[in-house]
């Protein structure tokens, strides 16, 4: 009992300075994080069904949403296409070959080259790019709130659609990438009917919808491979666990800070030390940009 | 309640400083939220400048010691860590 005391509180027994804000104890808490850090990674790479770094995604939950964004603008649902999620599929792949995370490849290959890669021929194109969320939800909102990328969910000339969710590591951080491309076949009559079919899935694209120039490629439908998804659901998100364990730490610290500081004034201790209230606002600093920290990226 | 505003009155001006550096610190952070080095340099300058303001506020106060610094130091490397996991895993 009088460990748990002298941890916690000031009292005589401890030089009136709890042993948790010393900073001896602080460099050790210091320590435990940065271990169970490095544990949790060493978990992540043996358990990753428990501690998975990519979440329920999957490619028809994002389709639907995408329409149900378009349907409540009066829109027409965009139709999943093969050849899209291919294209999708393949751009997805080529980012973790070679390590990017954006539109336009290292080398200078636009997303355009993926379309007409697999014999889509466009009209309209566009690509939205999302990484790292843990449920569709937040993709589909990430993006409706990015006006770039709301324009092309809500774009009344795309026609069709296609979505890869691909698991990978990125820039040496393990990732869930999100691509959907957009499109309308060459020739077809853009429209802004709407079409009393099943909510489909559609993404905006971060550059403007393209006119097609495209030259004619085979369909190749037969031998393409449908999108990958993710169908794990891990028990508990590194990032939430990061989080709780911060929000526990900070949240102790800043009661040990505040006795301190009450029962110090109150007491009015002679003692050299720093100021508990400079501790406790820099510690409110850090819960507060913890509990600010989102999740995933859009591009 | 009393007791903190007796503590900021006494030193007003320093507070303020220690105020605006974490504010600007706090705004950095939101402000690059999808940019994470740019996050992580924001929040290590917050910790630095932290430091910096309780070793100055001490100095000020005649009652500046190694000790005390280490206090600032370690609690500045622990939020510092604390930032820098969560945006690694974000």
């Amino acid at each position: 009992m009088s460990f748990l005391w002298n941890l916690f509180l000031p009292h005589h027994t401890n030089n009136h300075k709890a042993h948790l804000i010393r900073s001896s104890y602080l460099f050790l808490l210091s320590f435990c994080f940065v271990f169970l850090q490095i544990f949790l990674n060493f978990f992540l790479l043996a358990k990753p069904s428990v501690l998975g770094f990519s979440s329920n995604i999957t490619p028809e939950r994002i389709i639907e949403l995408t329409n149900a964004e378009r349907v409540k603008l009066g829109l027409s649902s965009l139709q999943e296409n093969k050849l899209l999620s291919e294209a999708a599929r393949q751009k997805a792949a080529d980012m973790f070959a070679f390590n990017y995370w954006s539109h336009i490849s290292p080398s200078g290959r636009t997303p355009w080259a993926f379309f007409t890669d697999v014999g889509y021929k466009y009209q309209y194109a566009g690509e939205n790019l999302a990484r790292d969320f843990h449920d569709p939800e937040s993709v589909i909102t990430a993006w409706m709130n990015s006006p770039s990328h709301k324009e092309n969910i809500v774009n009344s000339k795309y026609q069709e659609m296609g979505v890869a969710i691909v698991d990978g590591t990125l820039q040496g951080a393990e990732t869930t990438l999100v691509v959907q491309l957009f499109g309308t076949p060459f020739g077809a009559s853009s429209t802004t009917e709407v079409r009393k079919s099943q909510p489909i899935v559609e993404e905006k694209s971060a550059s403007a919808p393209k006119e097609v120039l495209a030259k004619s490629p085979q369909p190749q439908d037969a031998s393409l491979v449908s999108v990958s998804s993710v169908s794990k659901a891990p028990v508990a998100s590194p990032l939430d666990l990061t989080k709780a364990m911060a929000i526990f730490t900070v949240g102790v610290l800043l009661g040990v800070f505040a006795m301190d500081f009450f029962l110090v004034s109150h007491r009015q201790t002679p003692r050299l030390s720093s100021r508990s209230l400079a501790q406790m606002m820099f510690l409110i600093f850090v819960l507060i940009a913890s509990l600010l920290m989102k999740e995933g990226a859009i591009l | 309640m009393k007791k903190i505003f007796e503590e900021i009155k006494e030193h007003l001006s320093h507070y303020l400083v220690l105020l605006f550096i974490l504010s600007f610190g706090a705004f950095a952070f939101v402000y690059f939220q999808r940019f994470p080095q740019a996050q992580i340099v924001s929040i290590f300058l917050t910790a630095s400048f932290y430091v910096f303001w309780g070793a100055i506020h001490h100095y000020l106060e005649g009652d500046l010691h190694l000790r005390i610094v280490f206090e600032y130091l370690a609690v500045a490397l622990l939020g510092f860590l604390i930032l820098w996991s969560i945006i690694n895993r974000a």
